[in-house]
């Protein structure tokens, strides 16, 4: 997932934090003041689900949670504006 | 390491202190939220993930009451026996006698975030449910006094079914994503000037 958010809308910043409850948080800044806080949630016995909110100027532009493929298509999407 | 000076008394609730109801005559007031020392990623933001480390910690996520708790009363920690009887919510009319060296320690690496009071309402977290977005959740403030510090406020979030804190779902997990996002863009790492101004003793005590 690390190499995967690092390749897509080309962050200038990204941290990778694992948490205390089955789940990764990546945290990205990209050109122009956009920030993607994304969390992979691995906790069974629920599916892995991907989680992101974009955000500009402490705005919300884009929250969205579901199944992997889809929720990164959804942040691919919203990167792209 | 116990202070020489003991644990501050303005911390203890008093005889004669009332639950806070309504929080709208302190919109100016701050609320103080503990963090570890680096808390900053090495770009400079706010680590998100240290904001709260559990999302059960979001769910009800505390804070101190900025004004008679003085940003440095953060260094006061209950120990593991304090908390036992010192981290027990306040009940309303109950006296507390105050701790003794056992029942706290002092933690000088603890850092802070900030967040002014008027400015919760506006806090509203997005998420889906399934394929259905559009639903929002609003922070509001809670005064959860516990005994051994009058001045612990909790920040909840409500969604059209209540508080989230009594919810269970799939979509729980995407809000207080959402909510731990949330937190780390808008709270803010100093305290304005003039921000410590006295509380009006009516907010807090049954006159």
């Amino acid at each position: 997932m690390l190499q995967l958010l690092s390749r897509i809308g080309a962050p200038d910043f990204i941290n990778m934090t694992v948490t205390q409850e089955q789940s990764v948080f990546f945290q990205l800044t990209y050109p122009e003041g956009l920030k993607g806080y994304v969390e992979l949630h691995l906790e069974e016995p629920d599916e892995i689900e991907l989680v992101f909110n974009l955000y500009r100027n402490k705005q919300v532009v884009k929250a969205y949670g579901g199944k992997v493929e889809e929720s990164l298509a959804a942040y691919l999407y919203a990167l792209n504006g | 390491m116990a202070d020489p000076e003991g644990y501050p008394n303005r911390l203890i609730p008093k005889l004669g202190y009332q639950y806070i109801d309504d929080f709208s005559p302190l919109a100016s007031a701050y609320l103080q939220r503990n963090m570890p020392a680096e808390f900053r990623l090495e770009n400079g933001d706010v680590d998100a993930a240290k904001v709260a480390p559990q999302s059960g910690h979001l769910a009800d996520f505390s804070t101190n009451l900025v004004g008679i708790f003085l940003p440095e009363d953060r260094r006061f920690q209950l120990t593991e026996i304090g908390s036992l009887d010192y981290g027990q919510l306040w009940l309303e009319g109950s006296k507390v006698d105050e701790p003794n060296d056992n029942h706290f320690y002092i933690d000088e690496t603890l850092a802070a975030l900030f967040l002014r009071i008027g400015d919760v309402p506006k806090i509203q977290v997005p998420y889906n449910v399934g394929e259905q977005g559009g639903f929002t959740a609003m922070c509001e403030v809670r005064h959860t006094p516990i005994r051994g510090n009058f001045w612990h406020v909790s920040l909840r979030w409500i969604n059209q079914e209540g508080d989230v804190l009594n919810q269970r779902g799939g979509w729980r997990k995407r809000m207080l994503t959402a909510a731990r996002a949330l937190l780390a863009e808008v709270m803010e790492e100093h305290l304005p000037v003039g921000a410590l101004n006295e509380m009006d003793a009516s907010i807090y005590k049954d006159e």
